[in-house]
């Protein structure tokens, strides 16, 4: 639940405490009386602020559940992404490196962003940085792929290019937090 | 306007960076392919387009060997305004190749 829905049924929970012990110490129940008179701007009144009421708490629902299904959906992608690039990671621990499944991993690494970063421009995510995650992955490209090196060499050199596209995706995720 | 299909004029399957590493290298295609057609292009003043589609994997051996060599030889501003990339599939390579290569 969104910690705003939290405040508002926190703060209405307090109130409802404090006018049942209001009418439980002033014996409340047994004072009552009843005007059976109808006075129409009173009614007026009270239809028009129960329909703004029901109008405000639909509104605030819809756009909560919106924003709440597109960070979903986003940050559905971010975790794909994540689990290529773990697995492109492992693959260069283990003693013979499957180059194809390197080259299917970098252009799927690819096509994930592409649609990431689209995806957040068209949701109207502000200031989502995409620039430093994508020149990380060119330099994650630029080693993994290079097929003349030794698997050790590529091995070292890929580590700190994965965690600074990690970092930056980290960063992506944050943003995408944020967003209200 | 000169065009190169790497994928019907070269290989399907492409290599690592040397012809003594294995079959359809970065240096075969350089030598073979790449380097006559741009010569021609440079002389007539012509475009020379170069479609990635079709051919697989893209390796940045076999591009820094190939387009990379080519930038080494004639110079960046030449092979950029020569060079013109076409391809659906592999826009990540065109971005290494003008981001890295180049």
């Amino acid at each position: 639940m969104n910690k705003l829905v939290k405040i508002l049924c926190c703060i209405a929970a307090v109130a409802v405490i404090f006018i049942l012990r209001d009418m439980c110490c002033n014996n409340f129940f047994a004072n009552i009386s009843y005007d059976n008179n109808i006075d129409v701007i009173e009614l007026f009144s009270l239809i028009a602020s129960s329909i703004i009421a029901i109008w405000i708490g639909f509104t605030i629902t819809n756009k909560l559940t919106e924003q709440n299904s597109a960070k979903q959906f986003l940050f559905n992608d971010i975790i794909k992404i994540e689990e290529q690039i773990d697995q492109l990671e492992q693959l260069y621990k283990e003693d013979n490196v499957n180059t194809t499944v390197v080259f299917k991993l970098i252009t799927l690494i690819d096509s994930k962003l592409t649609v990431l970063k689209s995806s957040v421009i068209s949701f109207g995510i502000k200031d989502v940085d995409f620039e430093n995650l994508y020149q990380t992955y060119l330099d994650i490209f630029m080693i993994s792929t290079n097929l003349d090196s030794e698997v050790g060499v590529i091995s070292d050199s890929i580590n700190p290019e994965v965690v600074k596209f990690r970092k930056h995706l980290r960063d992506i995720v944050a943003k995408i937090n944020r967003y209200k | 306007m000169k065009h190169i299909k790497i994928s019907k004029e070269f290989s399907q399957n492409l290599g690592g960076r040397f012809i003594s590493l294995g079959d359809f290298s970065g240096e075969k295609f350089y030598n073979e392919i790449l380097k006559p057609k741009f010569e021609e292009a440079k002389n007539e003043g012509v475009d020379l387009a170069i479609d990635l589609d079709g051919a697989s994997p893209y390796g940045s051996s076999f591009l820094d060997e190939s387009f990379g060599r080519l930038k080494r030889e004639y110079g960046e501003e030449s092979v950029k305004s020569i060079i013109k990339f076409e391809t659906k599939n592999y826009p990540h390579v065109v971005e290494l190749i003008e981001k890295r290569i180049w």
